[in-house]
């Protein structure tokens, strides 16, 4: 668990103490093809770092009467997953289902607000590396929402000049 | 006796010009709300015109007769997939390199029907 942690994303710059005390509280879990380790709405109260395998972030779309979960990201050993477990109101905002076999470690959040309170530097880190990761987050889904907006206005523009 | 018959032509006088008043400014009022939703309809409809998203209003019946239903197959789901995937990719780039160019950079993928 030691070498996944230290090369965790989320741990970047937690030094051996710090990775030691996020061992001491992360648990193992494996997923099998197709397993969900969350649900969108469920209640969040662990953060995942991949260690092996891959997942993907879905979110639901209905068409034509039947809803499919549409893969929006994907993470892969050393990403995050499930940070709303950190922030109100503690539910989970995307689905994560294993796209091949997979083991995650997850951290119940008391349990690491507990380590952020016995070390104040570790959780200084780790909430810089997590405004980080939700920094790209919303610029990721900014932009492909405003490229999605600019196909929208071109289509129209196009269908108003030549509508047959 | 005069008096009070000054008095009450004095009283009916004033009533009845408080009362044309209130009538008057309530038409006044009525007519402005008339006039601004007016407006505001003009506004919307020259709003709608100006940025031609496709609108319900405009399009419904060529929807109904052109586009066929469209239900999730496997087909349909992986070129979904495909989408997302390449559209993330040149986002990523945008993300690392932020530019108007690496923004509207194509993809190559598109969702349009043929």
């Amino acid at each position: 668990m030691h070498d996944v942690l230290k090369d965790a994303e989320l741990f970047q710059g937690f030094g051996m103490d710090g990775i030691r005390r996020l061992s001491a509280i992360g648990r193992s879990r494996a997923l099998a093809t197709g397993d969900y380790l969350f649900l969108l709405g469920d209640s969040a109260e662990c953060l995942y770092v991949v260690a092996k395998g891959s997942l993907d972030l879905c979110l639901p779309m209905p068409l034509g009467g039947v809803v499919k979960d549409i893969p929006v990201e994907s993470a892969t050993a050393g990403e995050t997953l499930g940070w709303s477990a950190m922030v109100k109101p503690y539910r989970f905002t995307l689905s994560a289902r294993a796209v091949e076999p997979a083991e995650v470690i997850g951290f119940p959040r008391h349990e690491l607000q507990q380590v952020f309170e016995a070390a104040p530097g570790l959780g200084i880190r780790f909430l810089t590396n997590l405004s980080e990761l939700v920094g790209i987050r919303l610029l990721t889904f900014q932009a492909l929402w405003v490229r999605e907006l600019q196909r929208t206005l071109a289509a129209g523009t196009q269908h108003r000049a030549n509508p047959d | 006796m005069e008096a009070t018959l000054v008095l009450v032509l004095v009283l009916t006088i004033l009533v009845g010009g408080m009362m044309l008043a209130l009538v008057m400014g309530y038409r006044s009022i009525e007519e402005g709300r008339s006039q601004l939703a007016t407006e505001l309809r003009a506004e919307a409809g020259r709003a709608a015109d100006a940025i031609a998203i496709p609108s319900f209003f405009a399009w419904v019946d060529d929807r109904k007769t052109t586009l066929p239903t469209i239900a999730f197959d496997d087909a349909l789901l992986a070129r979904l997939e495909r989408h997302v995937r390449a559209e993330q990719a040149v986002v990523t780039q945008f993300v690392r390199f932020p530019s108007i160019d690496s923004l509207y950079r194509h993809s190559d993928s598109s969702l349009r029907a043929n």
